[in-house]
């Protein structure tokens, strides 16, 4: 993730404090550097449990522009709630407004929802992935335009592996692993030890593969 | 009504038998590093894609519950068939990051 749009990698965390936090990379692009973590602020306020009417514990995030301005809004997925950030600053400067709620369609979100950008369908419209507390991840169809989203009814993915619906709490990425030109899907999870002494703990990151 | 009704129910047919854009995929497995699963005690894994240092071939960030810390996976293999050896944590101002996890 490049925050500043200075051509090197940055990162953003979250945290179970619900917390969102920003490391620049002031090293290189070969060799990223990072600098000690800052809060990240919206309307004025570090984001934290607690800081805005919608903001609570844990954070999972993500940043994709979802208004169609070009700029960068900021996920952040609470406990039981999908807090928005729409990005108010500017490519190099990003600065966020208070959170809102996107409208949920029938069916609502997940509990502890981790939200993704991205023109699932290929229609040219950008639609949400989201994982959540379910080992699953769900698919948001925007029926509505770029600059105006409007989500459909979740689709569940098919998303199979042996003993993968063990663990919880999947975290999706998206990515072309193999270069083959097709979408293929990462998950990280949790409880994912299903035996023995270590039963309800331990963490995998599958990889589906695009057909 | 009755011309109505098979419309209504062409237009249905039609709309259930439209090529599906969406992406299918194959039986998912567990991704490996040094030849063995990646499986971290407390897990709550979120994993990123990313080509880290810039060499071309992607690399694999992985934030983990346990200390709430950061993982690296450098890609040993090629862009195409990514391989893991060793992670490392990742560090700011010098430190290994650790978030509040708890």
């Amino acid at each position: 993730m490049d925050w500043n749009n200075d051509g090197k990698k940055d990162l953003i965390a979250g945290d179970t404090g619900g917390n969102v936090t920003l490391f620049l990379n002031i090293g290189t692009k070969e060799k990223p550097e990072l600098a000690k973590g800052k809060p990240v602020e919206a309307d004025g306020k570090p984001i934290t449990q607690g800081s805005h009417k919608l903001a609570e514990n844990y954070a999972w995030l993500h940043m994709g522009d979802w208004t169609g301005d070009g700029l960068k809004d900021l996920f952040v997925g609470h406990g039981s709630i999908l807090a928005f950030y729409k990005n108010i600053g500017n490519e190099s400067s990003p600065r966020f407004a208070a959170p809102t709620q996107l409208p949920a369609p029938e069916g609502g979100f997940p509990t502890r929802p981790s939200a993704y950008v991205v023109d699932w369908d290929s229609d040219g419209k950008k639609d949400l992935l989201m994982g959540g507390d379910q080992p699953q991840v769900r698919f948001y169809r925007n029926i509505g335009t770029n600059t105006e989203p409007r989500l459909a009814k979740a689709e569940v993915l098919e998303l199979k592996g042996p003993g993968a619906d063990a663990g919880y709490r999947w975290r999706q990425d998206v990515a072309d692993w193999n270069n083959d030109g097709k979408t293929d899907l990462l998950v990280g999870n949790a409880y994912s030890r299903t035996t023995g002494a270590t039963r309800g703990t331990g963490g995998n990151i599958w990889l589906f593969l695009g057909k | 009504m009755k011309t109505f009704a098979v419309v209504a129910l062409v237009t249905v047919a039609f709309g259930l038998s439209l090529p599906s854009a969406l992406a299918a995929f194959q039986e998912g497995v567990r991704l490996k590093a040094n030849n063995e699963v990646i499986d971290v005690e407390i897990g709550h894994l979120v994993p990123c894609v990313t080509d880290w240092n810039s060499d071309g071939k992607k690399d694999l960030i992985v934030g983990q519950f346990s200390g709430g810390k950061i993982r690296l996976y450098l890609n040993s293999g090629s862009d195409a068939e990514p391989a893991f050896k060793d992670f490392e944590y990742l560090k700011a101002g010098g430190a290994e990051i650790s978030l509040p996890a708890g």
